[in-house]
């Protein structure tokens, strides 16, 4: 789609036509599902976070200001509605112990390149909300371990802690897998 | 640790862009959770703008409205002395016949309460003299006509409207209008040939009421020059509290603060009286605009951040002034650690002192409304209007750094994701003091808020600050 035509979707939405609201949906729910599922430890949670996500794009449209890319600002207030979800349902970012979790476990690339996508998320879902938060947020949407602490208002220590037992635990699980 | 990267890296690669269909019936459950479309959702510089209006509409209201009360004073006070002036003429007429029936001329005494004294009058030159007095209240206005021939005073009584409008006579020559006071008009004989008046030809003496100040209309030239720091918000750059900002995202970025840029404007102004209080401004300013790039940071190199940034390096800098300046001072450092021969040790700190700005140049055309108030040399202005300026130069800068200047443009080049606008429109508001240094050279000296109603780079920011000028008028 191009930006003349999703700017022209835009402004319709924010007119609230119904029939532009829903194309809206159309074209970007599967992208911003994608996103949900990572944070979300079931489907069941991440259309719950899609759905408050679409809510919340629908009432703050008129504040989108074109100077960036749209689908990185639907993204962005996608994620936002997830971690103030994770914050209300008051995510314990603590470390937990994950039976016979190994360090230093040999795993190549050959071993990452035999799972699709699908499989990787199912195995992050099943990772502790505190790991998975960390983790999607360093790995995936590029934060620094700072804005993480800021954002989940912990301690940086604690961020880099959780991200380090959350990918120790991950490749635990690939390895279960494979 | 390759292996940790590795995972990293296929994690990203798998899920970046990982999409899947949700549900059949969540657009059903979303579709009746939208909320209706904010109508007529302004942006806060309309509220501003609306508010700088509502503003000077009132005053604009009250000051019509003052100037249209004045005015109706004005008038009834010139209608009472029109009134007063055909009394007199009638009085004069009347006085004109006594003459004929008596012989003698009348003419207004100079000493309120004159006593006749025994006078020559001859037939050729019979003159009495026409005062009014405070000294000799009575309850009527009297015409006392004295010759020296019989020494007996002859008293008229005036026309019965002429009571009314010279009960409020204070002195001769002099009318006070809503002051009553007992006075009485004598017709007193006097002898001096040089102090007689012809009394068709004296002009009665009242200066007329005008609305001189209103109705002038002059030019006035000067000189200016405002210092403003201009900030995305007004009220952080008061109270320096708010160190973060959610965007219309819900986001909360951590490093987002203040981004303080000083403006210094030098300029001069042609005024157009349109008449004492308003007036009309424009003229020519250089303004000089710089917005800081970067601040003291201090960032401690780790192991552990060592093992997880792709550079091989990684920081934590603290200071800086917003988000945009995260990511490009650390690509510099990133850069300034791979150059560094000996290299840090983990653990080790790093210190460093950054200051760079950009610095942006505008010719300015400013369109201002002025409404002066108070009387005397010390008055008060408001003033509101337009200013566009134009850029005219554009270029980055650095000081007490090491780093080369292709690292700063690297630098300034992250932090403006939207290019510096080759113009941007800005709306005014002052508020301050004129000082009349002479008749014709003022002093002024206000407080100015500005907030661009086009974007300067890619955000529309307030400026505060203050202004000054001298102001000569023809």
């Amino acid at each position: 789609m191009n930006g003349e035509n999703t700017q022209s979707l835009i402004k319709k939405c924010k007119a609230g036509d119904r029939r532009a609201q829903e194309e809206l949906y159309r074209q970007y729910s599967p992208m911003l599902m994608g996103v949900c599922l990572r944070y979300a430890s079931n489907k069941e949670e991440a259309e719950d976070f899609l759905q408050e996500g679409f809510v919340k794009i629908y009432a703050n449209l008129y504040q989108y200001k074109p100077i960036g890319s749209f689908s990185g600002w639907l993204r962005k207030v996608v994620v936002n509605v997830a971690l103030q979800k994770l914050r209300r349902k008051k995510t314990q970012f603590v470390n937990i112990e994950i039976d016979h979790l190994a360090e230093s476990v040999e795993s190549t690339e050959d071993i990452f390149s035999q799972f699709g996508a699908k499989m990787l998320i199912r195995l992050i879902q099943q990772l502790p909300d505190g790991y998975r938060t960390v983790f999607n947020m360093y790995v995936i949407e590029g934060y620094s371990h700072k804005e993480i602490a800021a954002k989940l208002e912990i301690s940086e220590a604690t961020s880099k802690s959780q991200l380090s037992r959350a990918k120790a635990a991950l490749r635990k699980m690939l390895e279960q897998v494979v | 640790m390759e292996r940790r990267d590795q995972l990293e890296e296929f994690v990203r690669n798998q899920l970046s862009h990982y999409e899947e269909l949700p549900s059949d019936g969540l657009w059903r459950r979303i579709e009746g959770l939208i909320p209706m479309p904010k109508q007529g959702a302004k942006p806060r510089w309309f509220w501003g703008l609306l508010t700088a209006i509502l503003v000077l509409g009132g005053i604009v209201v009250w000051h019509l409205y003052s100037v249209h009360q004045w005015k109706d004073k004005v008038e009834k006070q010139e209608v009472a002395l029109e009134e007063l002036r055909d009394e007199l003429d009638a009085l004069q007429l009347e006085i004109a016949s006594q003459q004929k029936s008596s012989g003698k001329i009348l003419v207004p005494s100079q000493q309120a309460g004159a006593k006749s004294q025994d006078l020559e009058m001859t037939s050729k030159d019979p003159v009495v003299r026409l005062s009014t007095s405070q000294q000799k209240p009575s309850s009527s206005t009297v015409f006392q006509q004295k010759t020296n021939e019989n020494d007996k005073i002859v008293e008229v009584q005036p026309p019965s409207s002429l009571n009314t409008n010279l009960q409020n006579s204070s002195a001769e020559g002099e009318i006070e209008i809503g002051k009553p006071q007992n006075s009485w008009l004598a017709l007193e004989p006097i002898h001096e040939k040089k102090s007689f008046i012809e009394i068709e030809d004296e002009p009665v003496d009242f200066k007329p009421l005008t609305l001189s100040p209103l109705r002038a209309r002059r030019w006035a030239v000067g000189a200016w020059m405002e210092g403003t720091n201009f900030h995305d918000n007004p009220l952080k750059a008061l109270w320096r509290k708010a160190r973060r900002a959610e965007d219309s995202s819900g986001d909360t970025p951590s490093f987002y603060a203040n981004n303080p840029s000083s403006t210094k404007t030098v300029g001069f102004f042609i005024d157009f009286d349109l008449n004492r209080r308003w007036s009309i401004r424009t003229g020519l300013g250089f303004k000089d605009q710089r917005r800081p790039l970067g601040g003291d940071f201090v960032f401690e190199y780790t192991l552990e951040d060592s093992q997880m940034n792709a550079l091989g390096h990684s920081v934590s800098p603290y200071n800086y002034y917003d988000e945009s300046h995260n990511i490009s001072i650390r690509t510099i450092i990133a850069n300034e650690l791979s150059n560094e021969p000996n290299g840090l040790e983990p653990g080790e700190l790093f210190e460093m002192d950054f200051e760079a700005y950009q610095q942006t140049s505008y010719v300015s055309f400013p369109l201002w409304i002025s409404y002066r108030m108070g009387q005397g040399r010390l008055k008060y202005h408001m003033r509101t209007g337009l200013v566009w300026n134009d850029l005219i130069g554009n270029s980055s800068k650095i000081r007490y750094l090491s780093f080369s200047f292709s690292q700063l443009y690297y630098q300034g080049h992250a932090i403006n994701d939207g290019a510096i606008q080759v113009g941007y429109l800005d709306v005014g508001l002052g508020y301050g003091l004129e000082y009349a240094l002479s008749p014709k050279l003022g002093f002024y000296f206000d407080g100015v808020m500005y907030k661009s109603v086009t974007p300067i780079f890619d955000r529309q920011p307030f400026s505060m600050g203050m202004g000054t000028g001298l102001r000569y008028q023809f």
